[in-house]
C-alpha cells in the first residue's frame, strides 16, 4: 500500500518538498514507515535528527496524523493516509 | 461594598508604599471588556497615572500586577501574571510575565490588579491574605537569596503554600536587568527587580479562598473540559510537554536560529553535543509551574558533581541556556545550567545577563577594558570559568559588574571606543535567543515589539515563517505559513500586524503563550470569558482588544520619545553571519526592513514616516 509523507518548515531540507510517496506492506505499522525512512533518507539526516540505530527520530520531532500526534509505533497504518512529520519549537518566554 | 462583576474579581488593591495607605478599588467592567486586562488594562492605567518623563527608579513609577480574566488554574495556561511598569533599562514600555500560582491566587485573594506607587522608607515587604493586607519589615531579608527569601516569607506568614514574588540582591542593587522572581519563574525583561529595589519593596506574599462568580458555569466546565481534550494529542502540546523549551536546541543551531558569538552569526555547530549533555547529565524531569498545568514544559534540572555543581532546581529553559552558550561560544553545558541558577537565585533576567556578558567578551576581545575595570578577569569567549564570577558581580554591582548591570546600551556608553557598533539591543532591551536571519517575519517584531527587542511579546516571528505555526489565526486573514519562504520579505510586515494583535491576547486575558502554541486559539479564550463573564464575546472582538492594547503602548512609548527612528535593528542582526552554516548565505540577511516596517505601518494605521498611531486610527479603536 501507499501512504504520503509531508515534512513542515527545517524538515523538508533532508526529506524533500511536498508529499513523498512511500510504498508500505499491507497492514503496515508506524514502525514499517520508520524503517522506510530510515532505507531512504537515514544517510542524509543528521545524527541530532534521526537515530539509524533504532529507526527514530530524535528530539522534538513528531509524526502527525489527522492533527494529532502519533504516539504509539504499533499504529496501524491506512492505505493512502497522510502522515506529516514535524518539530516542536524552542522558545522561550521571559 | 461589594462590585458584584461577573468573572473578575471586580477590585484592584492600590498600595502606596510611601504612606504604608492601601486602598481597595472597584474596576470598572466597561473598562474591563474594553481592555479586558492583563497588559491590556495595564495600559491604559500606565497611560493615565504615569507622568511622561518619570524616573523609572524614584517614587512616581508605578508597577501594575496584572492578572486577566482566565488567570485562573482550571483554565488552560492560566498560571499566569503580568508586571507592567516603566523600565530602568530602556526608559519606555516595561513588561513582563512570569508562570507559576501567584497571578490564580491573587484572583482567589479578591484583586484582579495591585498597582504599586511610592517608596518605602524602609525595605518591606507586602501580605495579602483575601483582602487583609498588611505591611512587614523586610530588613532581615535583604541581601538574601530568592530561595531563602521565600521561605523565610513563608515560615513568618504561617503558610507554606502561599504564592511568593520577590527580589533577589540584583533588584536591591537596582541593577537594571533584575528579575522579580516567583520560586524558579521569572518576570525577567526589563528590569522590574529594579523598579522594586528602588520603592525598598522586597517582596508579596498572596492567598486567599474568595471564588469568582461565573454567568454561566455549565458553559464554562464543558468548554474547558472539551479544551483540554481538543489539546491532547496536539503535536505542540505532546512536543512540549516531551521536551520543553530546550528541545530544540540542536534544530535551531542547524536552522540558523541561533543567536552565536554576540550575534555575529546565527549558528555554532555546538547545538548536538550541548543537548546531548544536557539530555543525558542535567535533565531529571519535566513539571508544570502552576496547579492544573498540563503542558507541564517547565524542566528539573541539575549538575550533580564539579566545579559546577548545581542543586536540583527548575530551569534549563531555552532562552536561558542560549543566552550562556551560543553567546558566549561557551562549551559547558554544566556551567551554563549553574549560571542560569544563580540568576534565578540573585534575580537577574538571564537573557540580558547572558547578552551583557557577551558584549562584555567582545569588549575584552577588542581591548577596549582597562585592567582596572577587568579586575584580574579574563573575558576570552568560551571562558566557562568566569562566567558565575560575572553573574554575581553583576548582580552585586561589583567591579566590571556594576558597569554591565547597566544593560548593554548603556555599558557601551561608559566603555565607549565605538562599543556601541556591537551593543545588540532595540531600544535598549537586549536580544533573545532567536535570530531574524531564520525567518524574516522575526525582524519586524523585533524592529516594533513595544517593550523592545524581544521575540515573545507579543510574537515569535520565525515561528510562522520559519516554524509554520498558524495558531488558529488564518481563518483571521494570516496566510498559511506552509505557502511562505522563510527568507522571503514582501508583504511580511502586514502579516505580522496581524500576528501580533492575536499573539498578545495570552498577556490580556492573563494565560501562558505556550497553550496558544499547543492548540488553544483566541476562540477558546473568547468562549471562556464568555462563560465566565456573561459578556458575548468572539475572536473578532479578542483581535480588537489585542490591537488596542498594542496600540496603548505604543501611545505610552510615543510620550517617552519613541517613534520611526526607533524601530530599527542592529546592522550586525540583519548581516550575513560572519561564520557558520549560513555565512555564504545571501539570503538570509534582512534586506529591506524598512520595506516591510513601511508595509507594517500601513497596515497599524500608523503614520508611515513617524510610525505614531494616527487619529483615525485611535478612533477606531475607541482609545482617546
Amino acid at each position: 500500500m501507499k501512504v504520503g509523507l509531508k515534512a513542515i518548515g527545517d524538515l523538508r531540507d533532508y526529506l524533500g518538498r511536498g508529499i513523498q510517496e512511500i510504498e508500505l506492506p499491507e497492514g503496515a505499522h508506524i514502525v514499517d514507515l520508520l524503517k522506510a525512512i530510515d532505507q531512504r533518507w537515514g544517510a542524509v539526516m543528521p545524527s541530532y535528527l534521526w537515530d539509524p540505530q533504532s529507526c527514530q527520530f530524535k528530539g522534538p520531532v513528531l509524526l502527525v496524523i489527522d492533527q494529532k500526534a502519533v504516539q504509539d509505533v504499533d499504529l496501524r497504518l491506512k492505505e493512502g493516509e497522510e502522515i506529516i512529520v514535524m518539530k516542536a519549537i524552542a522558545g522561550g518566554m521571559a | 461594598m461589594d462590585n458584584k462583576f461577573r468573572g473578575y474579581a471586580g477590585y484592584q488593591l492600590r498600595v502606596n508604599l510611601t504612606t504604608k495607605e492601601t486602598r481597595i478599588e472597584p474596576v470598572s467592567e466597561a473598562l474591563q471588556r474594553k481592555f479586558v486586562g492583563g497588559a491590556g488594562y495595564a495600559a491604559r492605567l500606565l497611560f493615565d497615572e504615569l507622568k511622561p518623563g518619570v524616573d523609572p527608579l524614584g517614587p512616581d513609577n508605578i508597577m501594575v500586577l496584572a492578572t486577566g480574566p482566565l488567570s485562573l488554574n482550571q483554565v488552560p495556561g492560566g498560571g499566569s501574571l503580568m508586571l507592567c511598569f516603566k523600565s530602568p533599562l530602556t526608559g519606555i514600555w516595561g513588561e513582563s510575565r512570569v508562570g507559576g500560582n501567584f497571578g490564580p491566587d491573587l484572583k482567589k485573594a479578591g484583586f484582579d490588579y495591585v498597582v504599586v506607587e511610592g517608596r518605602s522608607e524602609k525595605p518591606v515587604y507586602i501580605s495579602i491574605n483575601d483582602h487583609q493586607v498588611e505591611f512587614h519589615d523586610a530588613t532581615h531579608l535583604v541581601g538574601k537569596l530568592v530561595s531563602k527569601k521565600s521561605e523565610v516569607i513563608r515560615a513568618e506568614i504561617g503558610d507554606r503554600k502561599a504564592s511568593v514574588l520577590c527580589i533577589g540582591p540584583a533588584g536591591e542593587n537596582l541593577v537594571k536587568i533584575a528579575a522579580v522572581m516567583s520560586d524558579d519563574r521569572a518576570a525577567g525583561r526589563c528590569g522590574g527587580g529594579a523598579v522594586w529595589g528602588s520603592k525598598n519593596l522586597i517582596a508579596f506574599s498572596v492567598k486567599g479562598n474568595r471564588k469568582i462568580e461565573t454567568a454561566s458555569p455549565d458553559r464554562l466546565r464543558s468548554n474547558l473540559q472539551q479544551a483540554f481534550k481538543d489539546i491532547k494529542d496536539n503535536p505542540m502540546f505532546v512536543g512540549m510537554k516531551s521536551f520543553g523549551t530546550i528541545g530544540d536546541l540542536a534544530g535551531n543551531d542547524d536552522g540558523g536560529d541561533w543567536p552565536t558569538r554576540n550575534w555575529q552569526s546565527n549558528s555554532w555547530g555546538k547545538g548536538p553535543e550541548l543537548s546531548d549533555h544536557y539530555s543525558s547529565q542535567n535533565f531529571q524531569k519535566g513539571f508544570g509551574c502552576y496547579t492544573g498545568c498540563t503542558m507541564a514544559c517547565a524542566r528539573q534540572v541539575h549538575v550533580e558533581e564539579g566545579e559546577f555543581k548545581t542543586p536540583s532546581h527548575g530551569g534549563a529553559e531555552y532562552e536561558s541556556i542560549s543566552c550562556f552558550t551560543a553567546y558566549l561560544l561557551n562549551e559547558d553545558m554544566d556551567a551554563a545550567i549553574h549560571c542560569t541558577y544563580l540568576c534565578n537565585e540573585y534575580g537577574l533576567d538571564t537573557i540580558s545577563a547572558g547578552a551583557v556578558i557577551a558584549f562584555g567578551m567582545e569588549c575584552f576581545e577588542k581591548g577596549l577594558l582597562s585592567q582596572e575595570q577587568l579586575g584580574g578577569l579574563e573575558l576570552s569567549w568560551g571562558n566557562a570559568r568566569v562566567l558565575p564570577v560575572l553573574v554575581k558581580n553583576i548582580a552585586l554591582r561589583e567591579g566590571l559588574g556594576n558597569i554591565l548591570a547597566e544593560g548593554v546600551r548603556n555599558a557601551a556608553r561608559i566603555i565607549g571606543h565605538g562599543s556601541d557598533q556591537f551593543a545588540i539591543h532595540v531600544k535598549g532591551l537586549e536580544g533573545p535567543a532567536h535570530d531574524p536571519r531564520s525567518g524574516k517575519a522575526l525582524a519586524v517584531t523585533y524592529a516594533t515589539a513595544n517593550r523592545g527587542m524581544c521575540h515573545i511579546q507579543p510574537l515569535e516571528g520565525m515561528a510562522w515563517d520559519r516554524g509554520k505555526l498558524d495558531w488558529g489565526l488564518m481563518k483571521y486573514g494570516v496566510p498559511d505559513p506552509n505557502n511562505v519562504e522563510r527568507w522571503e520579505e514582501q508583504g511580511k510586515g502586514s502579516v505580522v500586524q496581524l500576528l501580533q494583535n492575536g499573539l498578545c491576547l495570552p498577556d490580556v486575558v492573563g494565560t501562558c503563550k505556550f497553550y496558544m502554541y499547543g492548540g488553544i486559539t483566541i476562540d477558546h479564550w473568547a468562549d471562556f470569558i464568555s462563560g465566565l463573564t456573561g459578556w458575548d464575546m468572539d475572536g473578532v472582538e479578542l483581535l480588537k482588544v489585542g490591537e488596542r492594547a498594542i496600540n496603548m503602548q505604543r501611545l505610552f512609548n510615543i510620550r517617552e520619545g519613541i517613534s520611526a527612528k526607533d524601530d530599527i535593528l542592529p546592522e550586525r542582526v540583519r548581516s550575513i553571519p560572519a561564520f557558520g552554516k549560513y555565512a555564504s548565505e545571501q539570503d538570509c540577511a534582512v534586506r529591506d526592513l524598512e520595506g516591510m516596517l513601511k508595509d507594517y505601518y500601513n497596515a497599524r494605521g500608523w503614520d508611515p514616516i513617524t510610525g505614531i498611531p494616527t487619529a483615525q486610527k485611535l478612533k477606531e479603536l475607541e482609545i482617546t
